[in-house]
């Protein structure tokens, strides 16, 4: 259930089949075979290199913080003390820490008979630091267990021993001698990208001065081009947890992403097409906010 | 076509002589989505009245009827796709936004699915 080699099937699991075929050169169309060939042919050190070569094909959760720190060389060679950092790049305005993490998830699994299990993933995980924000960018791994474990029908998932609440806790404890860190709030670079009509809106939540407000559109609509009354609303209220949608094609694969601009959190649940997307688009926001 | 044309089928039956404010209700209704409801509020009826004039607009082809199939998750409920008829009970939607929101089920047959009827005004 949990061998080394279970964990490595995992890890590629994360990262989309074409990524993993093109990386090691692997002629196979079904993913289950691709995986298995990989496993065969190389080993795990390769393994790791491809998950962190290719670590911005994954689907991810990203949280933006703020700090106040004065010197940027007051960042050792690692942020979280207890994980061995897999990859370190210290250059002289950005420092980039990248590490696996071990979780494990409860599970109970349903096939003929019900079978209590304990899940091991070795997930990736990149901090990126620079003189105004210090950003994590955590791997999300499917809710769906199923999809991980071989032959498993149903798979009810309990919770997971470590996860990104654990892991930001202990940055806030590891930093918090060095400088004060806190969540971003996006709602400035947002809104200049959704007033520039670089990005549109299928799903709204945001704040009301006595209530939280959703907009839920239907098929393929999106609210700024339909509700530009409710719009001119929301430009001056809090936004909470939204999809938006890309509007200007030519310049991203992603076709939408989710932001809580009051929680500085940033997700990107498909895979990525091209690996510069993520950036592109936290570039922007961070440029105009 | 206009809603105009909608207003005056019910202007030739008995329910067109309380009609009142019509202008407004044209100004304020998304010819794209047109439900029973909006046109018995408008006109306080009854709902198989307003049903049965929104049916008679089909026959005059003043409206097209549109069947849209929701998603089941019960914090969602948006129309995932629309029909010009009663769609396929084996076809599979995918509800892109629960998909998104990594939702624990995002893909339906239609069977599993309500349906919603809306009208459009016909261009």
């Amino acid at each position: 259930m949990n061998t080394k080699k279970n964990l490595l099937i995992r890890l590629l699991k994360l990262f989309p089949i074409k990524s993993v075929k093109e990386h090691f050169g692997i002629k196979t169309s079904k993913r289950d075979f691709v995986i298995d060939e990989v496993i065969e042919k190389y080993s795990e050190d390769n393994i790791l290199k491809f998950a962190c070569e290719k670590f911005d094909y994954s689907k991810q959760h990203i949280y933006i913080y703020s700090h106040n720190l004065k010197k940027l060389s007051d960042f050792g060679a690692s942020i979280f003390p207890d994980l061995e950092c897999y990859q370190f790049l210290n250059e002289p305005k950005i420092k980039s820490y990248f590490y696996f993490y071990e979780t494990t998830y409860s599970v109970l699994i349903l096939n003929d008979q019900i079978q209590r299990a304990e899940v091991n993933f070795k997930v990736p995980l990149k901090v990126v630091v620079d003189d105004k924000y210090i950003i994590l960018y955590f791997t999300i791994v499917e809710k769906n267990i199923s999809t991980y474990i071989e032959n498993s029908n149903r798979v009810l998932n309990f919770g997971k021993s470590t996860d990104e609440k654990i892991l930001s806790v202990k940055l806030y404890n590891e930093v918090s001698s060095l400088c004060s860190l806190n969540l971003l709030d996006l709602n400035k670079g947002i809104k200049y990208l959704w007033e520039s009509n670089f990005i549109d809106a299928p799903y709204v939540k945001w704040k009301r001065s006595k209530s939280t407000s959703t907009e839920t559109m239907d098929e393929e609509y999106t609210l700024k081009e339909q509700y530009p009354d409710i719009y001119n609303q929301i430009m001056n209220a809090p936004i909470k947890k939204t999809i938006f949608k890309f509007l200007i094609k030519s310049e991203i694969s992603y076709n939408h992403f989710i932001v809580d601009p009051t929680e500085g959190k940033i997700s990107f649940t498909t895979f990525a097409e091209n690996i510069k997307d993520k950036e592109y688009v936290i570039g922007k926001i961070l440029q105009h906010n | 076509m206009s809603l105009e044309k909608f207003f005056n089928i019910i202007d030739n039956s008995f329910v067109g002589k309380i009609i009142t404010n019509k202008q407004e209700i044209i100004e304020k209704t998304d010819p794209d989505r047109i439900y029973t409801e909006n046109i018995r509020s408008f006109f306080n009826i009854p709902f198989v009245v307003a049903k049965g004039l929104c049916e008679l607009a089909v026959k005059e082809k003043l409206f097209k009827k549109k069947y849209g199939y929701l998603c089941p998750n019960e914090d969602c409920d948006r129309i995932v796709k629309s029909f010009d008829s009663l769609a396929d009970k084996n076809e599979v939607l995918t509800c892109y936004q629960c998909e998104l929101k990594q939702k624990d089920k995002y893909e339906f047959q239609i069977k599993e699915m309500n349906s919603v009827v809306y009208y459009q005004l016909r261009k």
